[in-house]
């Protein structure tokens, strides 16, 4: 990937909306998996499959604790997430310009 | 996607998430200088003739509990929804400055109830009163700041802090409407700043 090309992995609507929803939460937060969807409006099938690439690209990290009704999957932006964030709004900004500028 | 429709999504989603997840901190400092001028507004108006002082009459402070429960009320359900499914260090060690603030209330008047135990006079409990509570919320609006790395709450914990110590100095009548407008200055100053800085 150059410094001129969109992350394939962010640049996907749905995977953009998580990640920009889960930046939005301070260092040392995360977010549980039903909170995330009821935000972002997914069905649990689809926002799995999401979270599956953004983990493998090590964007996000997800945890399960508890068991039963107690049960929580805890999702978090990684600090390579947030970077890989701020480069995709960096980027995208940049080929913004030079297409209205073009 | 389209980078117009990706630049949309990204605008539109960083807006939802900061709508859901924090607490839009203008709209509760308004609110919460108002409460400020209002609550001790009514205690003013209800101590202002009295010689010698003998504190605020019944009505005052039902008023004023009432007032005070419903803007606790509301606070509580904005923050509940910013709070809700959010988890990890950093989330637990905001619950746990929420929970000091009715904590450090609780012991405020504990301690005014022992002040005219031990035979203070109305005067004193008044003048205590007044600014005691201010100093707490002052200092839950420092550690709040610390944790958050925000000037503009650090300003207002400092504000309420300093405000309350100088307007005790006006005396048992005097003290509810210094004080009472001073906090009312430094939440409405902090909300112009909050909105600003958005």
């Amino acid at each position: 990937m150059t410094d001129d090309e969109l992350d394939p992995v962010i640049h996907v609507a749905a995977r953009l909306r998580i990640a920009v929803t889960l930046a939005a939460l301070r260092d040392g937060q995360d977010l549980s998996f039903t909170r995330l969807q009821e935000i972002i409006g997914l069905t649990p099938g689809n926002l799995i499959t999401h979270l599956r690439k953004l983990e493998e690209a090590g964007y996000v990290t997800t945890v399960k604790t508890g068991s039963g009704v107690s049960a929580r999957t805890a999702v978090a932006l990684t600090r390579d997430g947030r970077v890989a964030l701020d480069n995709y709004t960096t980027v995208l900004r940049r080929l913004l310009d030079s297409a209205g500028s073009g | 996607m389209d980078l117009q429709d990706a630049s949309e999504i990204l605008r539109e989603a960083q807006q939802r998430a900061q709508h859901e997840l924090r607490i839009s901190r203008p709209p509760a400092f308004v609110g919460w200088g108002l409460v400020y001028l209002v609550a001790y507004g009514a205690i003013w108006l209800s101590v202002r003739g009295q010689q010698p002082y003998q504190g605020p009459t019944g009505a005052a402070l039902g008023f004023v509990t009432i007032f005070v429960l419903a803007a606790l009320g509301l606070t509580a359900a904005l923050v509940r929804r910013a709070v809700t499914g959010v988890g990890g260090p950093a989330a637990r060690q905001q619950r746990l400055l929420y929970a000091a603030f009715p904590v450090g209330l609780a012991g405020v008047f504990l301690l005014e109830a022992a002040l005219r135990h031990a035979g203070a006079s109305w005067g004193v409990i008044g003048v205590y009163g007044a600014t005691a509570p201010m100093i707490v919320t002052g200092l839950i609006y420092l550690a709040s700041a610390v944790l958050d790395f925000d000037w503009t709450v650090f300003g207002l914990g400092g504000w309420l802090i300093l405000a309350a110590a100088v307007s005790a100095f006006a005396g048992p009548h005097s003290v509810w409407a210094a004080a009472g407008i001073a906090g009312a200055v430094g939440f409405w100053t902090a909300a112009a700043l909050a909105w600003r800085g958005r």
